[in-house]
């Protein structure tokens, strides 16, 4: 009866999740209607079984689970909108423009800072640097003697 | 709107036996979003269910759902219709849920709260039931929900897509992407484990 009982309890939880053959089952089920042991193990599984089962059902039971499309769609519509706006071929070509006029912006910033003369066309030799330190770690101070320009460069 | 990807309902849904084969390419397959609306409508319930069960959070469940449907819209090619939709469906939720408890991003409160507490007793009371016996089965419930959280996530699946999924065990191998033989030993050590944390709770327990 012992070894019965052993071999009943390996598949006690196929049984109970309908994972048997029918030819096993058969075999449970006759096991079961004479001895007590086993229908008490069977008992305690199946307790455990429907108390998570019950908690489950209970639990998932939520109202805003029906607002749950309503939140994917709002987001699909909001990448879909973004991904639009990266596919526009004007992006692509505006971005040498841009870079462009930032350059122009840079360089004639710098002429006007600097007192240079455009229209003169001073000789970058005119420039001598006054002295060139170094003040401290990322840091470089240049100073022009003809313009009273200081240049102070904060390397990251 | 037009833009997104187009498939139809019948090809995603149900079984399907090779959805490439099907001409599902990229530059064919397109899903409508009014379709995929449908596939949502009818898989929410299960998808939040299994994310609450693994999240034990109202809020992280939705925040989870939401994004794996999401995803499963991008991915759409990447379906290869070896399991049904919905298999498909639970492997991306159950990695998402993974992936919300590796980045820490769960919730500290979990969600059975006070409102949750009353709520069901007012509609059990309604129905004329001894208020004290529903308060202890709510009790009971809550004590449910704590052991499956202390179960390992892999064998709180398992359980999961067993019990309320009812699920077979090749279907949960597919989910999980583990053989039959790994399903039955987590089942078995999840409930185990279970039969040990909920002992005082058991009938047997509490009728002498």
């Amino acid at each position: 009866m012992k070894d019965r009982c052993a071999n009943i309890t390996k598949i006690l939880e196929r049984y109970l999740d309908g994972q048997l053959s029918s030819r096993k089952a058969l075999k449970v089920e006759a096991h079961l209607k004479e001895c007590r042991l086993c229908q008490g193990r069977l008992a305690e599984l199946e307790e455990i079984k429907s108390l998570v089962q019950e908690t489950l059902v209970d639990q998932a039971a939520d109202e805003r689970v029906q607002g749950l499309w309503q939140r994917v769609e709002t987001r699909l519509a909001g990448q879909e909108k973004q991904t639009a706006w990266f596919r526009w071929p004007w992006i692509f070509s505006l971005k040498p423009a841009l870079a462009m006029l930032l350059l122009i912006v840079a360089v004639a910033g710098f002429f006007a800072l600097s007192g240079i003369d455009l229209k003169k066309g001073p000789a970058l030799n005119e420039v001598t640097i006054l002295s060139l330190e170094n003040s401290g770690p990322g840091v470089m101070v240049f100073q022009s003697a003809e313009t009273d320009l200081t240049v102070i460069w904060i390397l990251s | 709107m037009n833009s997104w990807p187009r498939i139809s309902v019948k090809q995603l849904d149900g079984r399907m036996p090779g959805i490439e084969a099907k001409g599902l390419t990229e530059k064919s397959g397109r899903a409508d979003v009014e379709e995929f609306e449908l596939l949502v409508k009818k898989h929410q319930g299960k998808m939040y269910a299994l994310a609450f069960g693994m999240l034990h959070n109202r809020e992280d469940a939705l925040e989870v759902c939401q994004e794996a449907f999401v995803k499963a819209f991008q991915a759409v090619k990447s379906f290869r219709g070896q399991a049904t939709f919905g298999t498909w469906l639970y492997r991306i939720v159950l990695n998402l849920c993974i992936d919300f408890h590796r980045k820490g991003l769960t919730s500290r409160r979990a969600s059975w709260d006070q409102g949750h507490l009353e709520a069901g007793m007012s509609i059990m009371g309604q129905a004329g039931e001894d208020p004290l016996r529903q308060l202890e089965r709510q009790e009971i419930k809550k004590e449910v929900m704590e052991a499956l959280q202390r179960l390992p996530s892999e064998q709180r699946a398992c359980i999961i897509l067993r019990e309320l999924e009812d699920l077979s065990y090749k279907e949960i191998a597919r989910v999980l992407n583990c053989s039959q033989g790994t399903v039955m030993s987590r089942l078995h050590y999840g409930r185990e484990k279970l039969k040990e944390l909920l002992r005082p709770y058991l009938r047997r327990e509490r009728e002498p």
